[in-house]
C-alpha cells in the first residue's frame, strides 16, 4: 500500500541549470552562479524572494536574523466568516432554548428525556437548578462586544500579519509561542530585498507548510473566553494572501534573543542552533 | 582526471552550508539519479550530496502514503533455534527441541501505520473537575448532612504542536501473537517497499484503512493533549514532516505441538529475540500438603483410627460451607485429594 | 492482476491495496480507477483437515472442556464483505448464503491476500459473493477467506465450530461442559505410602506425646529438604 516512493533528484537552480549548494533539513537555496534564491515546496523547486527587515535603530551587539513566513490576513472576509458563524449558532441556540422552555414547563422528569444522568438525585431535588449544567446542549457563543474590539483593532492597523517562525527548533512549543508573540505585537519595520550570497537563509519550514500553521497561530492570538467557545472555534478560519519569507533582526545577549522590531524577548534555547550563527 | 574530480567534488562540498545533522539514525535508501549509487537518507534531511559522484541532490517526497520494508538480520534455521531454545529456557529444561514437534515456521512481513513528524493541533471542550460537598437531606429524625460528589464542567481551550511518533498495527496482531507490541523505527536501515515484494516475500496486507490510521492517530494526540477527564467538543490537527507511512516488520512464527496442544512463538526477525511465546504449563506438587496432610493423618490414626473419619469429615463440611452447595461425595473426595497431592514435580 | 497503461496501454501488474503506480513502459504516474467496485480479495490457504482438528483439540484442552470426537470437516472460501460500522471500526459481514454459524468477522486474519482468481482457491469450493449493491457500493473490500466447518461430538452431544484457515482461530459460541477432573493416581499412591511411612516412624517415640513430635519432624525434614532442592534446582537453569 505505498505510492508515493521516495527518491532524489538532481539540486539544480531553475533558472541557469547550475548545482546548488546542499542544505540538509533547510529548504531555501540560493544558486551559485546566479545568485537566485528558490525553496523547496510540496510541489518541488520555486524561486523565491527574501527580505530582511533593517533595526530600526542602532544597537550594540551581536544581531542575529531569524527567518519568518508573513501572510497577511483578508480582515473582510474574515468578518464576514465571524458573522456567518455567530448567525448559524444563535440559529441553533434559539431552537435549543425554545425547546427547553417547553420542557420545564410540562413536567418534573424532562431531564431524564434529555438523557442526563441523574442517578442519585430524587425528583424533589431534580426541580431545583442548582446541580445541573446546560452546556452540552446549548452552544456557548463568544461576546459580540469582544469580537468586534478584535475585528476593529485588526481593521484599524490597517494591514494584519500572521507571522510563523521559519528556522529550526527542536522545541516545538517555540512555534507557537513565538509566532503568537510576533503576531501580537504586530510590528512595523521596513524590508528590503536580500540576496547577500554570503549569507545563506536557515529557513527549515516550507510555504504550504506555513500555511497550514496560520490558523493554529490566530487561534493562539484570540483571548481564552473566545478559544473556549469550541462550537465557534471549529468552522472559524482565517483566509490569507500568498506567504512571504521575511528575515527579521534579533538582538543577542546571554540566554536571550531581543526582537528589534516586535520589542519582545525570547530564550535563546528556543532556537536551534544553527540559525544563531 | 579522477583528481579534478575529486578537487570539484571537494569544492562544490565545501560550498554546502554546515549544518547540525538530524537527530534520528532512522534512514532510507534511495539510488543517486546521477550515479545510481546506493544511498540512506536521514529522516528530516532534505538535500544531500552523494559520497560516490559528489553529486548534489534533492530528496523528493510526493504526496501519497509511503512504505517502507526492513529485510530480516535473522535466518529461518535461527528463528526456529531462538525458538526451541526459549521453549525449553520456560519450562526448566523439561521441554526439549525432540518433545516438541513443529508444525510450521513462516516468515510474514507485518505492516504498521506510521504518524510522525509535527503535529499542530487545537481543542477545546470542558474539563470535568469533582468534588465532594455536604448536602442537607430531611430525614424522619430531622435535617442530616449527607456526602454528594459535584461535578463542575470547566471550559478548556488547548493549541499544540508537538513532535508525534506513533504507530499502530494495520492487521490483526492477535494471530501472529504480537498483540501489544509498537514499532521502533529508529537505528533500522528500511527499504523503500515496492508492491512487485508481494510477489516473492509474505507481506501482510494491511487491512486497517489510511483514513482509519490517521483518525486513530488524532484520538491519540486528543488524549495526550487534554487535560485527564476532559471532554473534548472540537478540535483540529495538521500533520507535517513524514505525515502517513506504512512500515513492514519481519517477524517469525513457529507453531508446534506438544501433548495434544498447539502452542506459538513468535520471533522478532531483525534482532531473533521471542516477542512472544507460548510454553506448556503444568501445576506444580504443593510441597506442604503433601509432606503434612499425610503426617498429619498418621498422628491421628496413630491416637485413634476413628479420628481419621471425623478429620475428613470436618474437611467436607468446611469445603461445603466455602463453596455455599452441596457437593457430592465422591466427587469432593477426588477433588481434595487433588488439590493436596496433584500436579508434577 | 494486470492493468493496461492509459497513456501507452502497456500491461502493468498492481496487488491489493496498491493506488498508483509507475508504468513499467513509458514511466508515467497513474492512479489506480477505483470504479470497478470493491476489491475482491482471496486469502489462499493449503487446507489441511488435520491441523483443523489439531486446532479443535487444542483449543478445547486449553479451556479443560471435554475432548471431540467423530470430527467432521467441511471447507470453503467465505465471502466477507468489509463494511463500517457506526464508530468507524471495519466489521466483515458474510455474504447471503454462506453457513448459519457465520457471524461478523472483527478480526480478519492477517496474510497475504491475493486478487481473487479461482485458481487460487486450489479447487476448493467456494461460496459465491451475493449481497444487496446498496451494501457493495458502501464496502471497500471483499475478502474470501478460508473457513473449515466442524461438526463433533463430545460428552454425548453434538456441537459445532467453524475454524479460520492461516490463523486456526477457532470461532465457537456453544461449549462443551468441562471434561473430568484430573486425577493424579500415582501422586495418590505416593501420599499415602508417606502416611504409612510416618506411621512406622512414629513408632520410634515410647509416647503419644513423643510419637507426634517425631512425625512433625520428618515431615518438616521432608518438606524442607524438597523445598531446597527445589531451589537449588530452580537457580541453576
Amino acid at each position: 500500500m505505498s505510492d508515493g516512493v521516495i527518491t532524489v533528484q538532481r539540486l539544480q537552480c531553475g533558472h541557469c541549470g547550475g548545482e546548488l549548494p546542499v542544505m540538509g533539513r533547510y529548504v531555501t537555496f540560493q544558486c551559485r552562479t546566479c545568485f537566485r534564491r528558490c525553496v523547496l515546496t510540496d510541489d518541488g523547486l520555486a524561486p523565491i524572494s527574501v527580505y530582511r527587515a533593517s533595526p530600526p535603530e542602532e544597537r550594540e551587539g551581536k544581531i542575529v536574523y531569524l527567518p519568518f513566513w508573513v501572510l497577511t490576513a483578508d480582515i473582510d472576509a474574515l468578518r464576514k466568516k465571524v458573522a456567518s458563524v455567530m448567525a448559524g449558532l444563535a440559529e441553533i441556540s434559539q431552537k435549543i432554548a425554545t425547546a427547553k422552555i417547553e420542557r420545564e414547563t410540562s413536567a418534573p422528569d424532562w431531564m431524564t428525556e434529555l438523557g442526563m444522568n441523574m442517578m442519585g438525585v430524587s425528583s424533589e431535588e431534580a426541580r431545583r437548578p442548582a446541580v445541573i449544567d446546560h452546556s452540552s446542549l446549548t452552544k456557548r457563543l463568544p461576546s459580540r462586544a469582544e469580537l468586534e474590539h478584535i475585528l476593529g483593532r485588526m481593521e484599524s492597523a490597517g494591514r494584519w500579519h500572521i507571522y510563523i517562525p521559519a528556522f529550526w527548533t527542536a522545541n516545538t512549543r517555540a512555534y507557537l509561542q513565538i509566532g503568537k508573540m510576533m503576531t501580537r505585537s504586530q510590528p512595523v519595520f521596513h524590508a528590503e530585498l536580500f540576496d547577500d550570497p554570503d549569507k545563506p537563509v536557515m529557513c527549515a519550514l516550507g510555504p504550504q507548510d506555513a500555511a497550514r500553521l496560520v490558523d493554529y497561530i490566530f487561534f493562539a492570538t484570540l483571548p481564552g473566553s473566545i478559544q473556549t467557545c469550541p462550537d465557534f472555534m471549529k468552522e472559524l478560519s482565517l483566509e490569507t494572501g500568498k506567504p512571504v519569507l521575511i528575515e527579521f533582526p534579533f538582538l543577542e545577549s546571554p540566554g536571550s534573543l531581543e526582537s528589534l522590531v516586535g520589542g519582545f524577548h525570547i530564550q535563546s534555547q528556543m532556537v536551534g542552533t544553527d540559525s544563531l550563527e | 582526471m579522477t583528481e579534478t574530480l575529486d578537487k570539484a567534488r571537494a569544492e562544490a562540498a565545501a560550498q554546502d552550508v554546515p549544518h547540525e545533522a538530524p537527530a534520528s539514525a532512522e534512514t532510507f535508501g534511495v539510488s543517486c539519479s546521477a550515479c545510481g549509487g546506493s544511498l540512506r537518507v536521514h529522516e528530516g534531511e532534505r538535500s544531500i550530496r552523494c559520497e560516490y559522484c559528489g553529486a548534489a541532490l534533492l530528496v523528493t517526497r510526493p504526496r501519497g502514503v509511503r512504505g517502507y520494508i526492513l529485510d530480516p538480520s535473522i535466518s529461518e534455521g535461527k528463528a526456529r533455534l531462538a525458538a526451541l531454545k526459549h521453549l525449553s529456557e520456560e519450562t526448566g529444561g523439561r521441554i526439549k527441541a525432540r518433545h516438541a514437534s513443529i508444525i510450521d515456521l513462516r516468515m510474514i512481513n507485518v505492516p504498521f501505520w506510521r504518524m510522525s513528524g509535527m503535529m499542530a493541533g487545537w481543542m477545546s471542550g470542558d474539563e470535568v473537575i469533582r468534588y465532594q460537598i455536604e448536602v442537607p437531606v430531611p430525614g424522619p429524625e430531622g435535617t442530616k448532612m449527607v456526602k454528594r460528589t459535584q461535578e463542575e464542567k470547566r471550559p478548556f481551550s488547548e493549541l499544540t504542536f508537538k513532535r508525534i511518533e506513533w504507530s499502530t498495527p494495520a492487521c490483526s496482531l492477535r494471530d501472529l501473537g504480537l498483540q501489544g507490541i509498537s514499532l521502533r523505527t529508529q537505528m533500522l536501515q528500511w527499504n523503500v517497499f515496492e508492491h512487485e515484494m508481494q510477489d516473492r516475500l509474505n507481506i501482510a496486507l494491511p487491512l486497517k484503512t489510511a483514513a482509519q490510521a490517521q483518525s486513530d492517530g488524532y484520538s491519540y494526540m486528543t488524549t495526550l493533549a487534554a487535560p485527564a477527564g476532559a471532554l473534548v467538543k472540537a478540535s483540529r490537527f495538521e500533520l507535517f514532516g513524514n505525515r502517513l507511512s506504512i512500515y513492514y516488520y519481519p517477524v517469525y512464527v513457529l507453531r508446534y505441538r506438544h501433548a495434544g496442544r498447539i502452542y506459538s512463538i513468535t520471533i522478532d526477525g531483525n534482532n531473533g529475540s521471542v516477542i512472544r511465546g507460548d510454553v506448556p504449563t503444568w501445576r506444580k506438587i504443593t510441597a506442604r500438603s503433601f509432606f503434612l496432610v499425610p503426617a498429619f493423618a498418621a498422628i491421628l490414626a496413630g491416637i485413634w483410627w476413628p479420628l481419621l473419619i471425623i478429620a475428613a469429615a470436618a474437611t467436607y463440611i468446611y469445603d461445603v460451607a466455602q463453596s455455599g452447595t452441596i457437593l457430592p461425595p465422591v466427587r469432593w473426595a477426588r477433588e481434595r485429594l487433588e488439590r493436596w497431592f496433584g500436579g508434577r514435580l | 492482476m494486470q492493468v493496461n497503461c492509459r497513456l501507452c496501454g502497456g500491461e502493468n501488474s498492481i496487488h491489493p491495496g496498491q493506488e498508483m503506480l509507475f508504468c513499467s513502459y513509458c514511466g508515467s504516474a497513474l492512479a489506480i480507477e477505483e470504479d470497478r467496485g470493491p476489491e475482491r480479495l482471496i486469502l489462499p490457504h493449503d487446507r489441511s483437515d488435520r491441523h483443523a482438528e489439531e486446532a479443535l483439540r487444542s483449543f478445547l484442552a486449553a479451556r479443560s472442556l471435554a475432548s471431540p470426537k467423530d470430527i467432521r470437516l467441511e471447507f470453503a472460501y467465505v465471502p466477507y464483505t468489509m463494511l463500517e460500522d457506526d464508530r468507524g471500526h471495519l466489521f466483515g459481514q458474510p455474504g447471503k448464503g454462506v453457513w448459519p454459524e457465520a457471524g461478523p468477522l472483527t478480526v480478519p486474519p492477517a496474510g497475504s491476500y491475493r486478487f481473487f482468481d479461482e485458481p487460487l482457491a486450489g479447487g476448493e469450493k467456494v461460496i459465491p459473493l451475493d449481497e444487496d449493491p446498496e451494501t457493495l457500493a458502501l464496502a471497500a473490500r471483499v475478502l474470501f477467506l478460508p473457513l473449515y466447518r466442524v461438526r463433533y461430538r463430545a460428552a454425548g452431544k453434538k456441537y459445532r465450530a467453524l475454524i479460520m484457515g492461516e490463523s486456526y482461530y477457532v470461532f465457537a459460541d456453544v461449549l462443551p461442559p468441562e471434561r473430568p477432573a484430573p486425577f493424579s493416581a500415582a501422586n495418590i499412591i505416593a501420599a499415602a505410602s508417606m502416611a504409612v511411612a510416618y506411621l512406622f516412624i512414629g513408632q520410634l517415640g515410647h509416647s503419644a506425646a513423643a510419637r507426634i513430635l517425631v512425625i512433625m519432624a520428618s515431615a518438616l525434614i521432608g518438606w524442607g529438604a524438597f523445598t531446597l532442592k527445589a531451589r537449588i534446582a530452580d537457580r541453576s537453569d
